[in-house]
């Protein structure tokens, strides 16, 4: 026991906690998730009606981030940005294709992320980073695909035999690969 | 000293990840069946992400090792340094810290394994005894979120903090002193003492004693010889008696709570200090000081005096806390014949004035120390406030039959118009013969 005896009388609140570098509170970042999904929801979907059901998403997703919302509403936005047939893409294809995947960071992230307290800038860089990495080489394929695709059938393309194995194919590696593993290790809640 | 946790604990994959799974998988099969490829392109990076945070999951049990450790003052803001370490595998992205400070709200932090692998932190501290300084709780989160351990108990570091040491200097004595040597005067015939009067010499008086200008004046005959007799000195008994049954505080709306969230000083604070300085300064002017707690009778420590008892004196002080149900006495503890006794108590029932009493009826001086910090009424309805002062009132009816029935008083609070000090300085003055 080796500690100085306290002193008697009520002292201002002074705090001296951990010094963990560079940091943002928890809470700052939640409002900066939140500014931004509102921001894309308006800029994809308009002023329309179902505008209020991608907020109610984006809501439940920021309040209650244990559950699917955020990748329902990546998926409604997905649906909504969806362009003519064989039109080329326009902007809002490219910012619904990052914002889904943000979307998908957010719903992972808000799970352990604390309601307040200080978050490293090097945590949140990392996360950053990875979907950096994977946004730009999507982009840019998603470009090169949709400009080379404008103006062609896509049903023919995409509706040929050929095409239907590859998908196919692709799709039972997917769940061989991924899909049974985590169901074996299950959710954590 | 470190307190140390540490163990196996299992990463768990997240449901983020099932359901970025199912939601690439349902896009991708929408794009397939209506023929649109930007669903699928807008599929494609959350399952590449799906798929490299799975892919990048650690593959081995992290093995978490907490050491706490809580040292003396470091710097001159505050009270006690902390450090928290962190040995976690290069897995591990991030770390959700819970700290729980003593006088603090909860708070997380997020950090990644190299800068937990020393957190360190300072505390004030404004009570004093037994208490739990810091609490970590933790949680290991993987790659992207996609894999987290279930949250962790950490270490938890208690210690028992030293009450403040007041220098008292003048400090009453009790009415009779008994022991053949100390540092007071008794009134005995004796070694040691005063000059006390001039008599006769008689076998066993020592011969450097002998007064020979008084001899040459008053001698009638051969071997008449006067001798210079003094005062014996005496050791007085100090018995320190601590109501520890309650423990309230100075916002009357927390006396109430059993969790010391307060942050301001509480009744026991102030007992502990008191005991504690005034076992202190009668040690070391001499005399036997014991200590006995109301609450507890096997927090006994019987009169002694020096340094060595000095050390068992204040850890047990330290020590003191309420504990559980306090128990009814049917009569008071024994105390050594010619005791002082310090009663330290809030006097909000009627328990320690009725020991005070019967101890003062038997002769012993009692000194009642009110421990009672100042009341903040902030927060108190009007029934509330009514309630409150009839407690007031029956509080000062008690202290005021025992000042009736001789015992004396002191109100031991630093923020009292009258410091302790020189409360005690002014009982110092009163007649040892006072019955």
């Amino acid at each position: 026991m080796t500690a100085s005896a306290p002193g008697l009388a009520a002292r201002p609140s002074v705090r001296f906690r951990p010094a963990i570098g560079r940091s943002i509170p928890a809470s700052v970042v939640r409002l900066i998730l939140a500014v931004v999904i509102v921001f894309l929801c308006v800029a994809v979907i308009g002023w329309q009606l179902l505008l209020a059901v991608a907020l109610v998403f984006a809501l439940a997703a920021l309040a209650f981030p244990t559950g699917p919302m955020a990748w329902l509403l990546a998926g409604l936005l997905a649906v909504v940005a969806l362009g003519g047939y064989a039109q080329p893409p326009d902007w809002r294809f490219f910012a619904v294709l990052a914002g889904a995947h943000l979307l998908h960071l957010a719903g992972m992230t808000l799970r352990w992320l604390p309601v307040s307290g200080p978050v490293q800038l090097r945590v949140l860089g990392r996360i950053l980073r990875t979907f950096v990495v994977i946004q730009v080489p999507a982009q840019i394929a998603s470009l090169l695909v949709l400009t080379l695709l404008a103006g062609r059938s896509v049903v023919s393309t995409l509706s040929s035999p050929a095409f239907g194995i590859v998908a196919g194919a692709g799709l039972l590696l997917l769940v061989v690969a991924v899909v049974i593993p985590i169901v074996r290790g299950g959710p954590d809640r | 000293m470190t307190d140390t946790s540490s163990g196996d604990y299992r990463w768990i994959p997240s449901a983020g990840l099932v359901f970025g799974l199912v939601a690439g998988i349902l896009l991708v099969g929408a794009g397939l069946l209506f023929s649109r490829p930007q669903l699928v392109l807008i599929a494609a990076p959350i399952l590449v992400s799906v798929i490299w945070t799975y892919q990048r999951r650690p593959r081995t049990q992290p093995s978490v090792s907490v050491g706490t450790t809580v040292a003396a003052r470091t710097t001159s803001r505050a009270d006690v340094a902390y450090s928290v370490e962190f040995d976690v595998p290069s897995e591990a992205e991030a770390i959700v810290v819970r700290l729980y400070e003593r006088g603090r709200e909860r708070s997380e932090l997020v950090v990644d394994s190299a800068t937990a692998a020393l957190l360190s932190g300072e505390i004030e501290i404004v009570h004093s005894g037994p208490q739990e300084l810091v609490r970590v709780d933790y949680r290991l989160v993987g790659p992207q979120g996609g894999v987290t351990t279930a949250p962790v108990v950490g270490p938890r570091s208690s210690r028992v903090i030293p009450p403040r040491l007041l220098p008292l200097r003048r400090l009453p004595l009790p009415f009779r002193m008994f022991g053949l040597s100390g540092g007071h005067d008794s009134s005995r015939p004796g070694d040691g003492g005063e000059f006390r009067d001039i008599g006769q010499f008689v076998p066993g008086d020592r011969l450097r004693r002998i007064d020979w200008k008084v001899t040459v004046r008053r001698g009638q005959g051969p071997g008449d010889l006067y001798v210079r007799r003094s005062f014996s000195t005496a050791d007085a008994t100090v018995l320190v008696v601590m109501d520890s049954r309650d423990e309230v505080a100075q916002l009357v709306t927390n006396r109430n709570s059993n969790l010391l969230k307060f942050d301001s000083v509480t009744s026991l604070d102030l007992a502990r200090e008191a005991a504690s300085s005034l076992a202190s300064a009668y040690i070391a002017s001499g005399d036997r000081v014991g200590f006995r707690d109301l609450a507890r009778s096997t927090r006994v420590l019987a009169p002694a005096g020096g340094s060595a008892q000095l050390h068992r004196l204040l850890p047990t002080i330290a020590q003191t806390r309420p504990f559980g149900a306090p128990q009814r006495r049917v009569r008071p503890p024994i105390i050594p014949a010619g005791a002082l006794v310090y009663l330290l108590s809030t006097f909000l029932d009627g328990e320690a004035a009725k020991m005070a009493e019967l101890w003062r009826v038997a002769g012993h001086r009692v000194v009642a120390v009110d421990t009672l910090p100042p009341t903040t009424t902030e927060g108190l309805r009007s029934e509330q406030r009514g309630a409150l002062r009839i407690v007031q009132l029956e509080r000062e009816a008690r202290i005021l039959a025992l000042e009736s029935l001789g015992v004396d008083i002191i109100r031991w609070h630093p923020m009292n118009r009258h410091s302790p000090e020189s409360q005690l300085a002014a009982l110092s003055r009163v007649a040892r013969r006072r019955r």
